[in-house]
């Protein structure tokens, strides 16, 4: 009986499907849809530089007004090698970030992209 | 001129202090000073009086064989498999009850959009053997007595010890997330054996728990010129499964990188939506109305 049960959560568990992970991930990233990207016109509110996640706190523009999120970034040594710095973003800047949305609705997401007040993009923006 | 430039600096700070001044005023701080005795001092002082510590200069200059490599370095874990070797499994050993409940509720919850025992954002240590494949590097410093390991992953610290010493006395250990190591040379192999781990959200793979009769054993060489360490994985817990989980992990030299400060703050992590407390935060502050974030 045990055996079955183990072949059965075993089958279960290579048939589920597997999310894209950022690379330096620590936890896992099931409540995000790694497969939707959505974009968000947005106010940097803070942008935290640090070990092992980044994180970037913002107001995002909605229909009803200004929607405080909480986007998941990967670790500083992982956003270096596409171009961040610990100065890429400060409290007011206007920018437009592409994430992976919580699969609630809820206001949260991990970073995809990013385009910055000069126009500069960094990530994935498509 | 050093001189100059502070006086410069005194005078262009003089300002501030002075408007500082106008409304605080700093407290004058004693503390007086009580000599302790020297039995209160050694009391402070964690021992093993019947052995000497690893970095004691006595213990480091004690004769012995010279060893088959040296696994200084800072090592990356090979995952050009797949992101998905970083685990330890499939293939399993035949479960008990609680590995069989992780097997299958771990993928309902994945598909519900949860976590499933999201020990690590919770910044419980992911302990051995998880701590060598989180995808972070791993710096090795080989002494004669004992290898230190300081992972990326928030610093933890893992130390094998060769110096002969035996595990500890069962009753007076502190279990640890990364469990006591002893190791001995063996030919061209290293030859780990860990014990007394923490059992509280201590977990393998995805959710499978561990009981205070696991035991890991690391048979480790360096292949490929010594560019690679491989290591032969043997669990043991036969609380929680039958026989010995086996598995084989490969670790790259990666020598244009260092290890850096690294904390889990559980406060930050309510800005982590990918963590229970990050969701958590995002659930209260409601839903979205952003077109296109709800299905």
């Amino acid at each position: 009986m045990m055996k079955n049960l183990a072949k059965i959560a075993i089958a279960a568990a290579l048939l589920a499907p597997l999310p894209v992970l950022p690379s330096l991930a620590h936890h896992s990233y099931s409540m995000f849809d790694m497969n939707k990207t959505i974009t968000l016109d947005a106010t940097v509110v803070r942008f935290k530089w640090q070990n092992p996640h980044a994180f970037i706190e913002i107001d995002a523009a909605s229909r009803n007004g200004p929607e405080r999120w909480a986007i998941e970034m990967t670790s500083p040594n992982n956003l270096t090698q596409e171009g961040w710095k610990r100065t890429s973003l400060k409290p007011g800047d206007k920018i437009k970030l592409w994430i992976h949305p919580l699969r609630s609705g809820a206001k949260g997401g991990a970073y995809a992209g990013v385009r910055l007040p000069d126009g500069s993009t960094l990530g994935d923006v498509s | 001129m050093s001189r100059t430039l502070t006086i410069a600096l005194a005078l262009a700070l003089w300002p501030v202090a002075a408007a500082a001044q106008d409304t605080l005023t700093q407290p004058e701080v004693v503390r007086p000073l009580t000599p302790l005795s020297p039995e209160r001092l050694e009391q402070m002082v964690p021992k093993h009086p019947d052995y000497l510590g690893a970095l004691a200069p006595e213990n480091l200059a004690k004769p012995r064989p010279a060893p088959p490599f040296d696994v200084t370095g800072t090592w990356f874990v090979d995952l050009s498999k797949g992101f998905a070797d970083y685990m330890f499994g499939p293939p399993y050993p035949r479960f008990g009850p609680e590995g069989i409940e992780a097997l299958i509720e771990q993928p309902k919850a994945q598909a519900r959009g949860e976590t499933y025992r999201d020990a690590i954002g919770q910044c419980y240590p992911p302990g051995m053997p998880m701590l060598m494949t989180r995808v972070w590097p791993h710096a090795f410093i080989q002494l004669p007595t004992a290898i230190y390991v300081i992972s990326g992953f928030n610093n933890s610290v893992r130390t094998i010890f060769l110096d002969g010493r035996l595990h500890s006395d069962p009753d007076l250990v502190v279990p640890s997330y990364n469990g006591e190591s002893i190791g001995r040379w063996d030919g061209d192999t290293l030859v780990v054996h860990t014990k007394y781990f923490e059992t509280d959200n201590h977990y393998i793979d995805l959710g499978i728990p561990i009981s205070d009769q696991f035991e890991l054993f690391e048979r480790i060489r360096l292949v490929n010129d010594g560019r690679t360490m491989e290591v032969e994985y043997e669990l043991i817990d036969p609380q929680m499964w039958e026989g010995e989980w086996k598995s084989t992990k490969r670790f790259n030299r990666q020598d244009y990188t260092d290890i850096n400060e690294a904390n889990c703050i559980l406060q930050y992590n309510a800005n982590l939506p990918g963590t229970n407390l990050g969701s958590e935060t995002a659930e209260e502050r409601g839903q979205s109305d952003i077109e296109g974030v709800s299905e």
